[in-house]
This record gives structure tokens, sequence and C-alpha cells, in this order.
């Protein structure tokens, strides 16, 4: 797994929990919905970043009953954890924006 | 919607700190056991005593009593205190000490206390505090009165001004022996005297200091 | 695969976590399974090539194993949790054991409200007057209170009897030892009394002491000498002295 992925992964999952609290497959489901199936990531590797998370205070844990009627996982992000994505999503705007301008200054390169 | 918290180590390892914390509060005054430190004990002791807050001027441990058994040398600007501390399975206890009433006027305070453990070892401590800024010398003489009203030195020291440990601008002295002899024989009659001379050799002091004493059986 | 070895490749490497931890991470990723079998059976697939398809969706079972595994590294409050406990542990023991001291804090709250008058029963014959006090007087960080005197009959002379007691300034403090060898109580001729009984623990300590009054004496001087410091106080001896 490429540590680029799991730094993405971060910030997803960061950014899902900031609309409401949910379990993991829920957050599965919920990244092929917004993406439109662009990210299809191995779902099992969800679980390592979100346990890291939770050992790092960004998000807690509870045991709490789904919609479907079965007991899940639930995450919730916590005031730490909202300081974290404010920094993973300027962290994200700065890199995106840098390859945005080296893309743009190579388009204007060509000739009109 | 039942709800089943599941926190993380580190989230569970600061509540069960806080948990130890407020247990060890409660019991400790509460129940007045598990002390953690043998200078709580000594607090303790002050406040049995009725001396009020006391600084520690020195610490000696006195393993021959038993393996635990420590003695502080405590002192403010009323009081100069010795007592002992030692460690049980309900904490550290205090026990034993002698109190130094240090507001009338005087050149030197004193006190003895020796403490004896049965079929072991014992210990004599002399101490006390020094007011008289002219006394450079003193000698702490322990001596007993037998029938014949003769007077025999046991044991003494002497020491100078170098020799006192000074805190708060006051100068404390605390002498230890273990007694070759069995003093318990001469318990009854033993007394310590303290003497003071100046610069120029004069005596500018002689007081006789109190004595406390105490055993532990077993 | 079957679920089971997929779970148990993943757990492989969690030896580090503690018992609890691991069956926390085999139920979540379970769950997950279940979730997603549940969702191609919905769709209409083949039990078998589901559960094929979802463990083959979860990814390697090694590498989620290995990687939950750097997530448990810090050891640290764990430890501090552990020995919390420990420690917990042994306080409570120890408060169990020591559970007789409990009566020094009850004395400390009982001399404080309500201090106890049993101390003196049947002391003082052919009781003339009785009075409740509330005087008070800090000394050091203990405060001495005297609640009750009486006047009447001790040993063939007119005698004042004088109940006191003594507590820390704080609920749960402890109390200066002696207070029945540290006082003394004075007529107003200034003879010194007697004691008498006296009971206490680190909570509070109990004294009464007697002194002869004459008729017409007004009151009576509780001295208390403390380290340092000699506090008297002034007590009322109870009112109606003119007996015809």
């Amino acid at each position: 797994m490429r540590k680029q992925a799991i730094e993405h992964t971060r910030l997803l999952a960061l950014s899902l929990l900031a609309g409401e609290d949910m379990y993991g497959y829920q957050m599965i489901v919920e990244l092929a919905r917004r993406s439109n199936h662009t990210f299809d990531m191995k779902e099992g590797t969800l679980y390592p970043v979100l346990h890291g998370l939770e050992q790092e205070g960004f998000v807690e844990a509870y045991r709490k009953q789904a919609p479907t009627g079965r007991e899940r996982k639930y995450y919730h992000l916590t005031r730490k954890g909202q300081g974290a994505l404010r920094e993973e999503e300027a962290a994200w705007k700065r890199y995106s924006g840098a390859v945005n301008d080296v893309l743009r200054g190579g388009a204007e390169a060509e000739p009109v | 919607m039942r709800k089943t918290n599941m926190p993380s180590r580190r989230r569970r390892g600061f509540r069960r700190l806080l948990v130890a914390a407020a247990a060890v509060l409660v019991v400790n005054h509460v129940f007045m056991v598990g002390l953690l430190f043998p200078i709580q004990a000594i607090r303790q002791n002050e406040e049995r005593e009725g001396v009020g807050r006391t600084v520690v001027i020195c610490r000696a441990w006195a393993p021959e009593i038993a393996k635990s058994q420590v003695f502080y040398l405590t002192g403010n600007e009323s009081v100069t205190m010795l007592s002992g501390a030692y460690l049980t399975y309900l904490g550290w206890f205090g026990g034993g000490g002698l109190p130094l009433d240090c507001t009338e006027e005087a050149t030197v305070y004193g006190g003895w206390l020796a403490m004896k453990k049965k079929d072991q070892g014992a210990v004599l401590y002399a101490f006390g505090r020094v007011d008289d800024p002219d006394i450079a010398r003193m000698e702490v003489r322990l001596q007993y009165t037998d029938w014949k009203e003769k007077d025999h030195t046991v044991l003494t020291w002497n020491s100078e001004r170098a020799d006192w440990m000074e805190k708060d601008g006051r100068y404390y002295f605390l002498f230890r022996t273990y007694p070759p002899f069995d003093w318990t024989e001469y318990h009854p009659r033993l007394d310590a005297v303290a003497v003071g001379w100046d610069e120029a050799g004069n005596e500018t002091a002689r007081v006789e200091l109190g004595r406390g004493s105490g055993s532990i059986s077993s | 695969m079957t679920r089971g070895e997929f779970l148990e490749q993943v757990l492989a490497p969690l030896g580090r976590l503690t018992a609890e931890e691991r069956e926390n991470v085999r139920r979540e990723l379970e769950e997950h399974v279940e979730d997603r079998m549940e969702a191609l059976l919905d769709m209409g697939w083949d039990a078998e090539l589901a559960e094929s398809r979802c463990l083959e969706a979860m990814g390697d079972p090694a590498e989620i194993g290995r990687e939950l595994a750097k997530q448990y590294r810090g050891r640290g409050w764990l430890w501090i949790g552990r020995a919390a406990v420990a420690l917990t542990v042994v306080v409570c023991i120890q408060a169990l054991l020591g559970l007789g001291m409990l009566s020094n804090a009850w004395t400390s709250l009982e001399a404080r409200i309500c201090p106890s008058t049993a101390i003196s029963i049947g002391e003082l014959k052919n009781v003339e007057a009785a009075e409740a006090l509330n005087i008070r007087a800090e000394i050091g960080n203990d405060i001495l209170r005297i609640y009750q005197v009486s006047v009447g009959e001790k040993d063939g002379r007119r005698a004042a009897m004088v109940l006191a007691c003594m507590y820390d300034r704080r609920p749960f403090g402890i109390v200066a030892a002696g207070l029945r060898v540290r006082s003394d109580v004075l007529n107003q001729k200034g003879e010194v009394g007697t004691s008498g009984g006296s009971r206490g623990n680190y909570g509070a300590e109990y004294a009464v002491h007697w002194a002869p009054v004459e008729p017409g004496d007004t009151h009576v001087v509780w001295v208390y000498h403390g380290i340092g410091e000699t506090v008297r106080l002034e007590i009322p001896l109870p009112g109606g002295e003119e007996t015809a």
C-alpha cells in the first residue's frame, strides 16, 4: 500500500465523518457513492486508517445499533479530529493546487 | 438507542489514572491509611503534635530498627522535631516523634531520641537547633548518674558550626550513634547535655536535652 | 480462503494487542464482511461466490494485519492504565483492612456538629445548673470548643465541670493530641482544678476538667498550653447565682 494512498484515505475518512457518525462498511459505500466509484480501494485497508485515527484521538468509537438492525462500531469525529481535518484539507489544496499549476503551466506553453 | 463506548488506549489509561488518583486521595484523607510516601506520615506526625507546617531539614534511614524505618528532622520558626515513619502493608505510618518548643529565648534547643527493636538493633539520635550566633563549637554528652551520684559519660559528639545544617537562616544538628551497649539497662538514668563554646573558648551555653524514646515490639 | 482463515491471517501479526482489542478487530471485520455479503446475496449472488468476492474485495489479510499492528505501537497509556488499576486495587484493599479508621472521620464530624456528652455521665452529683456552650478558639490549625459547663458537687466540694473537645479545622483533618494534658481549668481565685476522663482519636479529642467554685463565682478559665502559644478562655458559669 503506497503511503500516498494511506494519506489520502485519512483525509477521505475524516471528511466522511465530518457530516455524521458512520461505521466502516457505511463509509465504504458512501465513499463509492460520492466519488462515483472513482475510489476503488481494497475495503479492508480502511480499518488500519480508522484505528490509527482512533488511537491518536482524532475519532472516538462506540457501538450502536445501525439502521439495518444490527450492532456496529461507529466512529465519531472529535474536536481534535476536526482540527486535523482542516489541516489535511489545507495540505490537499496546496498539493492539488500545485499539480494544477504545473499542468496549466504546461498548457499555457502551447502555442495559441 | 443504546450506545456502548469503546475508549482508545489513551482515553482508558487516562480515566483509570483519574480513578486511581481519586481513590488514593479519599483513602488517604478519610481512612488515613494507604500513604504512598513517608513524608505524608511525617505530615501526620506534625498534625498530631500540633506543631504546624514544618520544612524538612534532613532525612535519616535507620534500617537497624526496621527495613523501612526513616527519621525526618523538620522544623519551623517555633519548633524543631525529629519524628519517624515506617512502611506497613497499610502504607506509611508515622510513629515516635519528639517536638522541641523553640519559642522561649534560648541559645540551644535539643532533644534526644532512642529507638530499639527487640532482639535487633538500636539507634540513638541527638538533635536540636543552635540559635546563638556566637557559639562556634558544641559538645553533646550522653551521660548517666549512678546510684553513688557520680556522672559517667557514655558518648560524646563534638561538632563545629560547619558541621551543622542550615535552613532558613537557622542552624540545626543531628547526631547518630548505634549504642554499643544495651542502653536500655541505663535507660531510666540517661541524660544528655549540650555544651557550647564561643570562638575564644568560653563556655556560653549548657543545656539539658529533652528526652524522648520509643521501641517497636517485634 | 474461508472467512475464518481470512480473519486468522489478519489477527496473526496482532500479538501486541490486548485480547479485548483483538476481539474488537475480529468482530469489526467480520461484521463488514457480513454487510457486504448481505448486499451481494440481495442482488442474487450465490453464497459461496459471494463470500470469495467479499474476501477478495477486502484486500490482502496479511497486509491489513501488518498495518493494523502499526497503529497499536504506543504502549505508554496501556501500562499507565494497568499501573493505575493495580494502585486502585491496593488502595481499596488497604481501606477495607483499615475500615476501623473510619471512626476517625466519624469522630471528627461528630465533634464538629454535636459533641458527645456521654463522656461525663455520673461524674457530677447534685447538679445545680448546666448549660450548653459554643465557645471556640483557633489553636494552630485546630479548633478548641468548649461545649458544656455544669455546676454541682464533686468529691464533697462545689465544683464546675467543663466539657471540651478539639478537632482539626478541616473536616477530615488530624487533631493535635493531648487535649487533657495540655489543658488546665482555673477558678476565679486562680486555683487549678483537676482533670477527669478523656478520649480521642485522630479525628477529635474530648476532655473533662473540674474546678472548685464558690457561690457568686461568675466564671472559670480554661487554659490550653500549646507549642509557642497559651490560650485562655473565659467560661461563664450558668446563671442563677443568687440562691437565697
